[in-house]
């Protein structure tokens, strides 16, 4: 094996990924009560939030919880049809895609963004989710946030000095 | 004491400079779909052709005087907090127009007053030296001659640099501050000319500043209280948008802000165009709406300030704000409007 | 094809008379020329005797959509181009103003505003809302073939490199928010930017900073942006960021047919759901 690749092992099994888990009080929080109780092992590196729904999750909180050093996140809420609410897991959708699509476009790994369903009842569905969740953030790496590599961006910043013999 | 120099001389002069100076001239800039007039470090020997002088740039200097985001220590340093190291570096401005000289003096009044000293600006100004440039034609959208400047010629900076089409003039104002940057010599070295030749220059450019369609009729200050009562401001200023780019662009406004990063103090602009700019913590505004802010804005300028400062007026009619402005509005517009209400309210005019 | 400004200038002063004759108006919005400056800038005429001032320039920038808001109660007659009066049927849909204190003079054929680049992708060239027009409409055959092989905004780049542009460009942001003042659709009394209770903006600037409040704002315009590239023409510092929000009004269609304002009845993209809404990329 190249050193490079044994580095690389070595790398990825020092990083414990920080995932921040948004999950509604009545579906996916109840999961992971479960999974907890019928003794299920899952990866403790996510931290929960319990959230009334996921209709009620702004989606601005998903960008703050990147921006302050999260390196994935996951949203379970309510499998669509069975919203606590009738329907906050419908809006939700709609947002979480459109979330989702402008943090890809600029930018930001797929994989550090987690949309899922999970019932109250799906507590093995919930460990595993957790546990492909992490495996798809260690693929990528440690968040460097949303900007590239401070040295790329330092060189351009002030804009490009035009050349010519104006003096 | 009048120089001639020919722009390789000028090149060569200020290649010396370097030695001691972070010499900071307006080059152009390619910022995304803009192509913008911007004072910058030079950063090596070759960028001095690059120097932009013909054209007034998009921004004045304020920003090396008074940056945008100023790291001004711990807190826990107390009284002790002292400016960073790097603005001891002797800083040499070149081509700077009279209308942002002024602005830069209107800051040494507002912050070196009295017992008021700011020791960060303190170090920043005496840490800086000017050298004027006189314009052959008036900016889009400036007044500066309405509001008392002279765009051809200053007294008030060292060194002022004359373009004579073929070559540059260099009129030395100072001598005692070229001797304490230790550069006198180096100018003494040039060849020296009559007055005469520099004269002939100013008198020919002169004639491009002819009578500006806008006038100001009325002495500084205006009456504060007509003005902020008797004007429609609502109507004058309906298209202003809120964004305070004026404010950021002008180079005689100086509205700070606190805030902290951990326990480090900083400072940054901050605009009295923004609605957070008097909000309370209980949620009051006093200026609730926006033509509220621009009265405080204009009435700052052309009323406040010269009042707390002898007449001098807060503004050096420079343009940038028209220039700058998303939606065209016009200050020499609102102030027009302001200048017929008042005398139509029959306000006498300050005499000045 | 796209009319001549001075075409719609000639027919826009006609018009206005006819406006000020038939409506008791509290005013008209329009372009006019700027007194010194001789730059167009917003105008608000409150007598017939002033039609002549209105203009239409390829300089005519502004949004006027947006200062109708400000005098909501009145009734007003306002100058649309085809992008104001999406964001007027936008107002409508959300009840933000009602459509009939709105005289509203539609663009027709609007030949697009000058270093604009919302204008080379337009897809609506006629006002969807009108009680008048000027110029002549352009036909739907004529926009698709205008439009035939037009990319948006960083299509063809990867996410890395929009990554690396947005870094680049945001790094001169001076956080004047010009870009939020001058967009038709953010119009919220209290804007998170000023929220600090809770603060999702923090003080200061740095290029991290001026990012998040890019995300941010491009986060509340899905279903609202009708891409008249306002946000981009207003900001002094000649900051590319309109892409981002093209690209979820562009992904907005492809996904739920939905593009904002196109008919004051439509319900928002984000108050209305399909059950059968597709989910890319969920778990």
């Amino acid at each position: 094996m190249a050193t490079a690749q044994k580095e690389k092992q070595a790398q990825q099994k020092e990083f414990d990924p920080k995932i921040i888990a948004f999950l509604c009080n009545w579906c996916s929080y109840a999961a992971a009560d479960l999974a907890g109780s019928s003794r299920l092992q899952y990866p403790s590196n996510i931290r929960t939030i319990r959230i009334p729904c996921t209709g009620r999750l702004n989606p601005l909180l998903v960008i703050k919880a990147l921006n302050k050093g999260a390196d994935g996140i996951l949203v379970s809420g309510c499998h669509p049809g069975d919203c606590h609410y009738i329907d906050g897991n419908y809006y939700a959708r709609r947002r979480f895609t459109m979330l989702k699509d402008l943090l890809e476009f600029s930018g930001v790994e797929p994989e550090r963004l987690n949309f899922t369903w999970c019932s109250a009842a799906e507590g093995r569905r919930f460990a595993e989710i957790v546990r492909k969740v992490v495996e798809r953030v260690e693929s990528v790496g440690p968040w460097q946030g949303f900007l590239s590599e401070p040295d790329v961006v330092a060189e351009k910043e002030a804009g490009e000095i035009e050349d010519g013999e104006f003096l | 004491m009048i120089k001639k120099l020919t722009a390789e001389e000028l090149k060569a002069l200020l290649g010396e400079l370097r030695q001691k100076f972070l010499v900071i001239a307006p080059f152009r800039v390619k910022q995304g779909r803009l192509t913008k007039v911007l004072y910058q470090p030079v950063k090596s020997e070759d960028q001095l052709s690059s120097i932009y002088l013909k054209e007034q740039p998009d921004a004045s200097p304020k920003e090396y005087f008074l940056p945008r985001d100023d790291r001004l220590g711990e807190e826990t340093a107390g009284a002790d907090c002292q400016p960073e190291e790097w603005s001891d570096y002797p800083r040499l401005f070149l081509g700077v127009r009279s209308c942002d000289i002024a602005g830069i003096e209107l800051f040494d009044d507002v912050f070196t007053e009295n017992d008021f000293v700011d020791p960060f600006y303190q170090q920043r100004r005496d840490n800086s030296l000017i050298i004027g440039y006189s314009c052959q034609e008036p900016a889009d959208n400036s007044f500066c001659q309405e509001v008392g400047i002279n765009p051809l010629e200053n007294e008030n900076v060292p060194l002022m640099l004359y373009d004579a089409g073929e070559g540059f003039y260099l009129k030395v104002q100072d001598q005692e501050v070229l001797k304490r940057f230790e550069m006198l010599d180096m100018i003494e070295e040039l060849p020296e000319v009559e007055s005469s030749e520099l004269e002939e220059i100013v008198r020919e450019n002169r004639k491009n500043f002819s009578e500006n369609e806008f006038s100001l009729e009325r002495g500084l200050p205006f009456p504060e209280k007509e003005a902020f009562t008797s004007v429609d401001w609502e109507e004058a200023t309906a298209s202003c948008l809120g964004c305070g780019v004026c404010t950021f662009y002008c180079p005689t406004c100086f509205c700070f802000k606190f805030f902290w990063e951990e326990i480090e103090k900083n400072r940054a602009w901050d605009s009295c165009m923004f609605s957070l700019f008097t909000a309370h913590a209980s949620g009051h505004n006093p200026r609730e709406t926006q033509d509220q802010r621009w009265r405080q804005r204009l009435l700052h300028k052309f009323s406040y300030h010269p009042t707390n400062y002898q007449g001098s007026p807060g503004c050096v009619g420079c343009g940038r704000c028209v220039s700058k402005c998303p939606v065209n509005l016009d200050i020499r517009r609102v102030l027009d409007r302001v200048e017929k209400t008042l005398a139509g309210e029959g306000v006498k005019g300050n005499e000045s | 094809m796209a009319n001549s400004y001075k075409e719609i200038t000639k027919e826009l002063q006609e018009i206005a008379a006819e406006v000020f004759a038939e409506h008791e108006i509290k005013h008209l919005v329009g372009f006019g020329r700027g007194e010194f400056s001789g730059l167009t800038e917003p105008v608000f005429l409150k007598n017939p005797e002033e039609a002549e001032r209105l203009i239409f320039q390829d300089d005519a920038a502004p949004m006027l959509s947006k200062y109708l808001l400000k005098y909501k109660p009145d009734l007003q007659a306002v100058v649309a181009k085809p992008c104001d009066s999406r964001a007027l049927a936008y107002y409508i849909s959300e009840g933000k103003i009602s459509r009939d204190n709105l005289v509203i003079i539609g663009i027709n054929g609007c030949p697009g505003i000058e270093g604009n680049t919302a204008c080379q992708e337009c897809d609506t060239r006629n006002p969807v809302i009108a009680d008048y027009t000027v110029g002549e409409e352009m036909s739907q055959q004529e926009l698709e073939a205008e439009l035939e092989g037009v990319k948006y905004l960083l299509e063809d780049m990867t996410p890395a490199e929009r990554k690396e542009h947005y870094s680049r460009e945001f790094s001169r942001c001076t956080q004047c928010y010009a870009c939020r003042d001058a967009c038709p659709v953010c119009y919220c009394d209290h804007c998170y930017v000023e929220s600090n209770q809770p603060e999702w903006l923090e003080e200061g600037s740095s290029a991290d900073k001026d990012m998040i409040f890019h995300l941010m704002r491009t986060m509340h315009m899905p279903g609202r942006c009708v891409n008249c590239g306002a946000c981009e023409m207003a900001c002094p510092e000649g900051i590319e960021m309109r892409s981002m929000t093209t690209h979820l009004y562009h992904r907005a269609k492809e996904l739920y047919n939905y593009r904002p304002g196109i008919s004051p009845e439509q319900p928002t993209l984000f108050s209305d759901f399909d059950k059968e809404d597709s989910e890319p990329g969920f778990l």
